[in-house]
């Protein structure tokens, strides 16, 4: 059943008071290929003995002074319970069938007379072994095996976001070529919902969700996508329908990461006064995290190069989203925006996110973003 | 429980009832209990149900022959109904512990399948 070298290479511990006993199985077990043993006269050691050699297998004598074989099995017991499977095989001249009982439901695997018979000892000690090895190979084969489900699912949770960011990069390449709005808005909408104080599980959720608020542009022409200029009003009516589309896209998804993206995509334009697209919701009637978006999305559009205007400087863009904050934007949402990128910038900009001195101009408010 | 009074009804009986322990006696009309130990190890179904053998068999190399065939037990008449009862205990506990090891192997074997694209069973 096992090889040799296994078997021979076993750890055996062997627990007996009377050193003649000892010797005489060490000899037998020496002579029939064993070679790690390692014994003791005192009980009292045997649990430090077995925990320091990990042994493969217990040779243990009842009858010892100070204490006895069933005390030590009960010392031994959270180490040769099944999980583990340590056999012990009891050695001693206590023939009583009650004895035997005793120490076979204690945890004893075997159990056999003095004076010993060498052959039948070693047959039950290479049994026992045997026993033992099968269960560390099926513990050792689970092992193995959980690990490679691990990685197998961990390897599917990553392609699973990397297609996703593929995507959101494949959605915006006309206008974002370099995918670094669609990262950014993913991590600012992240940082913003910690602010927040959402839990980290749906913090993480926001950021990996958030990159595909704008899939949707994949359904918009480049005529209207990619114009330098002031879209007509007709033409902002077809460039609306980037949040029907992005949805339309992630919908029916059963992965609640898609979900989210969904609701993100389709509420990002929404307007905190009610005036926004595509369903004109007011207030908290709109989804948090597309509240969180609409604002994340309109810092970065403005702090960065569009095709239809330049970037705006970091204090006029945070002029815009104080002016907006109540009206266009949630203007809680606002205010921990600027409380993040505090965080995020060590305050550099700190005058300018101050909401004092910055709503000297109550001009109507605009998305840097269409 | 079941029972079996020769080696060819053992082996119908243990196809059809999937016991988790099968007590044998060594010497019996036909095929001895040896026999039908190499018959069930040989046999995918049969091959993880312990065997404890109870016979008249003591010599050493009955036990030897016994072990060697698989048993996980090896009782010799005549026995204490006690002693055998906690025996057979002690090896249903092992019986369950790798059950449940198996299981789970099984259980993590299927979660791989159908993903695997190199064709090579390498777990």
């Amino acid at each position: 059943m096992m090889q040799a070298n296994r078997l021979s290479a076993a750890r055996i511990v062997i627990v007996d008071d009377e050193p003649a006993n000892v010797r005489l199985l060490e000899r037998i077990l020496q002579h029939a290929g064993y070679t790690d043993l390692t014994s003791t006269t005192d009980p009292r050691d045997a649990l430090a003995l077995c925990k320091e050699t990990e042994p493969d297998l217990i040779l243990l004598d009842l009858h010892m002074p100070h204490v006895d074989g069933f005390g030590v099995m009960a010392e031994l017991r959270p180490l040769i319970v099944d999980g583990n499977y340590l056999p012990v095989l009891i050695l001693t001249a206590d023939i009583t069938p009650e004895a035997k009982q005793r120490a076979l439901s204690g945890g004893a695997k075997d159990f056999l007379t003095k004076p010993i018979d060498p052959p039948e000892v070693l047959l039950r000690i290479k049994n026992l072994l045997d026993t033992r090895f099968l269960h560390l190979q099926l513990q050792n084969q689970n092992l193995i095996l959980e690990e490679k489900v691990r990685v197998r699912t961990r390897e599917l949770e990553e392609a699973k976001l990397e297609i996703l960011n593929r995507l959101a990069r494949a959605a915006e390449f006309r206008d974002d070529a370099t995918g670094e709005h669609t990262r950014r808005v993913g991590e600012t909408a992240a940082a913003l919902a910690g602010t927040l104080g959402l839990r980290a599980a749906e913090v993480e959720l926001i950021g990996r969700a958030a990159p595909l608020h704008d899939v949707g542009k994949i359904g918009i022409p480049d005529a209207i996508l990619l114009k330098p200029d002031r879209l007509t009003v007709e033409e902002f009516d077809v460039m609306k329908t980037h949040t029907t589309i992005g949805a339309e896209i992630l919908s029916g998804s059963r992965f609640p990461l898609l979900q989210l993206a969904q609701q993100i995509a389709l509420t990002h334009h929404e307007r905190w006064d009610g005036a926004g697209y595509p369903r004109g919701l007011k207030g908290e009637a709109i989804p948090l995290v597309g509240r969180i978006v609409a604002v994340v999305d309109a810092f970065d559009a403005m702090t960065h190069d569009r095709p239809y205007r330049k970037a705006l400087s970091t204090p006029e863009a945070w002029e815009i989203l104080w002016e907006g904050a109540g009206a266009q934007w949630d203007a809680g949402l606002v205010e921990a925006l600027a409380s993040t990128q505090a965080v995020v910038k060590g305050d550099a900009d700190g005058a300018a996110l101050s909401p004092t001195g910055a709503r000297r101009r109550p001009a109507a408010a605009r998305s840097g973003r269409r | 429980m079941q029972t079996a009074r020769n080696g060819a009804e053992a082996l119908r009986v243990v196809k059809t009832f999937a016991p988790d322990l099968i007590l044998l006696d060594v010497m019996m009309p036909g095929q001895s209990g040896f026999d039908v130990a190499a018959t069930l190890q040989g046999d995918p179904d049969t091959q993880h149900i312990p065997i404890v053998f109870l016979t008249a068999l003591a010599a050493d190399e009955s036990k030897a022959q016994g072990f060697e065939m698989g048993a996980r037990d090896y009782v010799t008449k005549p026995f204490n109904f006690d002693e055998l009862g906690a025996r057979l205990r002690a090896r249903l506990r092992e019986k369950r512990a790798e059950d449940a090891l198996r299981a789970r192997q099984a259980e993590l074997r299927s979660k791989l399948v159908g993903e695997r694209h190199d064709g090579k069973d390498d777990a």
